[in-house]
């Protein structure tokens, strides 16, 4: 089970509800996040699945404590927890991003929190259902799929081809956008329409629309179902969310690439789509290593969170593939999933049109659906129990005092995703960042490097803090400069090394001679049960 | 050849770096295979529908052959647990 809770925890709904949208919105350039997705999780395992589940430690503060005696509680454990945080955060804000298709995003939200402090208040039961949920989630993203592979094609290159050579993204007349209307979903209250062919758009219910035109200036308008609204192209439709849409047929989908090339190699500027690849990679290959409820997972014992890893990698490759097949045969299928922007839950309502038998569409949808909700409770109680580690081991707090700062992580987290407007997969970003830019160093060296000192250890992650925290204002403060931009985005780029050539520096403890032994509490990361390690060596 | 505990018993410092190094390896060469897909990606899209499938199948072949390399070397490439 341990893979499982693994795999579902890595593969949490903020970074499911990011890689649909990143392949549909940048065609081949979006194939890259899964890519490195996957990489931060085998690189995590390759480095700590075996010392990590020998020390059975359960937080970085652990370490710290067993190689040196000391614990760096509180400046390791605060860490953990504003990492475990952001954590948190990221998966309230793609419950609620995917809430908008009830109407009651925030509703949505908050049903979540009081589940998660409902399971997770019976240790039991939290068990029980975080593995239920992670079960629930893989059934939610392949069996779904693969009833519309079959029911279609599933030669999926292909359909790549169909997609890549597409002379157009245009309305079909059997479209139900065309047939009867549709109520349009999007990620914002109000979604913006970027209009690319001159069409007459419908009404189905009432609401204020506004164009933004071309040539400047804008009109409101009260629309009803009588309603018909010209609209040109180059001009902005601002429309509701959830409000009911009836396009022409044959006109280019809003939003919607111009044509198949387009999408699958977008126009942009070689040096921007090269720094982006290169901050996502940095905070992804490191983000794993230092992220709390991963490190509380896989501390699962000598050669079980090995075989962890192993059984789990092997399912986030499928699961990743399966995600990149939702957006894809939605691209194919349903290119009206462009329309007002595309959220992380519209491709998975593929089910519900393509034809994969009478009344199973409906079914299957639902679905996958439920599998986003297992994948949230199984990330979200994986992070409370990260918390509440942290708190009772690296903090020193009480078991009663645990439960109050479990409650208080959870209110903070829904606060934050109903007041900030950021999606789930950004802040996502930030706290796989900040576990790049500090713990993640300090785990390598702490498990690898045996000149490494506490003081070290600690100097490290204070600098990589300090950085991570400067450049994230930054780009808060300095909003889009251009030259900044991929430091203020991705500042693990700089923080990382910077905290490891401090630890480096900090460590220049003199070099141990050959003929001593390592240390005991490092050689017993590397190999249980040597309690009294050899005097001489043969070096 | 000896198992890894008694590697480890007679030469600790040894054996652990050589650990050290298998996972070096194993970054190494997927970094290698990321980059080797990054520079795929971000090579210039020539005119016509032949050069973008191109890019696309190269992404799908380079992309399943990372995944199974990455598979196989972390399958191969992780050190036994003395333990087992």
């Amino acid at each position: 089970m341990t893979a499982i809770a693994l795999t579902a925890l890595w593969l949490s709904p903020a970074l499911i509800f990011a890689i649909g949208p990143a392949l549909l919105t940048q065609g081949t350039p979006g194939l890259w996040l899964p890519l490195v997705a996957f990489a931060g999780f085998l690189l995590a395992g390759a480095w700590l699945a075996d010392p990590w589940g020998r020390l059975r430690g359960r937080t970085a503060g652990d370490l710290l404590h067993h190689r040196f005696g000391w614990r760096a509680g509180r400046l390791l454990g605060g860490v953990a927890l504003a990492v475990t945080l952001l954590f948190l955060w990221a998966q309230f804000a793609a419950l609620r991003e995917a809430g908008h298709w009830t109407g009651w995003p925030l509703t949505v939200a908050a049903v979540g929190a009081g589940a998660l402090l409902a399971l997770d208040l019976r240790p039991g039961l939290r068990r029980v259902a975080g593995a239920g949920g992670a079960v629930v989630l893989i059934a939610g993203l392949l069996l779904p799929l693969a009833a519309v592979l079959i029911a279609t094609d599933p030669l999926w290159p292909r359909v790549w081809d169909r997609v890549a050579s597409q002379a157009r993204f245009a309305f079909s007349p059997t479209s139900p956008w065309v047939v009867e209307g549709r109520a349009i979903h999007g990620v914002e209250p109000i979604l913006a329409l970027a209009i690319g062919e001159e069409q007459r758009v419908r009404f189905g219910g009432q609401g204020r629309v506004v164009v933004r035109l071309w040539e400047g200036g804008e009109v409101a308008q009260d629309v009803d179902s009588s309603l018909e609204l010209a609209v040109r192209p180059g001009d902005r439709l601002l429309v509701p969310n959830g409000l009911v849409l009836r396009f022409e047929p044959g006109r280019a989908i809003p939003d919607a690439p111009a044509t198949g090339p387009d999408w699958a190699a977008p126009e942009t500027p070689l040096g921007a789509a090269g720094r982006r690849l290169g901050g996502l990679a940095v905070t992804l290959l490191l983000g794993g290593l230092g992220l709390p409820p991963l490190l509380a997972l896989l501390a699962a014992g000598p050669g079980l969170a090995v075989r962890a890893v192993r059984r789990g990698a092997l399912l986030l490759a499928l699961l990743l593939l399966a995600l990149q097949l939702w957006a894809l045969y939605a691209a194919w299928l349903e290119p009206e999933v462009y329309l007002g922007g595309i959220d992380g839950l519209e491709p998975l309502t593929l089910p519900a049109l393509a034809s994969v038998g009478e009344g199973w569409g409906e079914l299957l949808a639902l679905l996958a659906f439920a599998g986003i909700g297992g994948g949230f409770l199984a990330a979200g109680l994986a992070a409370l129990e990260a918390v509440r580690l942290s708190w009772m081991r690296d903090l020193r707090g009480g078991e009663a005092s645990a439960r109050w700062a479990v409650a208080l992580a959870l209110g903070l987290s829904l606060l934050l995703a109903r007041q900030a407007p950021w999606g789930g997969w950004r802040v996502l970003e930030l706290a796989l960042g900040l576990a790049a830019a500090t713990l993640a160093p300090a785990l390598l060296l702490g498990l690898w490097r045996e000149r490494l000192t506490a003081g070290g250890a600690v100097a490290g992650v204070g600098i990589g803090l300090a950085v991570f925290v400067a450049l994230a204002l930054a780009g808060l403060l300095a909003g889009r400069e251009e030259s900044l931009a991929v430091l203020t985005r991705w500042p693990a780029l700089v923080a990382a090394p910077a905290n490891m050539l401090a630890a480096w520096l900090f460590s220049m403890a003199p070099r141990p001679s050959r003929r001593s032994p390592p240390p005991r509490a490092f050689l017993e990361l590397h190999a249980e049960g040597l309690s009294s390690p050899p005097t001489s060596s043969t070096m | 050849m000896p198992s890894a505990p008694r590697r480890l018993a007679a030469d600790p410092r040894r054996a652990i770096r050589a650990r050290r190094w298998r996972a070096l390896g194993l970054t190494a060469i997927l970094l290698l295979l990321l980059a080797g897909v990054a520079a795929l990606l971000l090579a210039p899209a020539g005119p016509g529908t032949v050069r973008v499938l191109g890019v696309a199948l190269a992404w799908w072949v380079g992309g399943l052959v990372a995944y199974l390399v990455g598979l196989g070397l972390l399958l191969v490439g992780l050190p036994p647990s003395p333990a087992e």
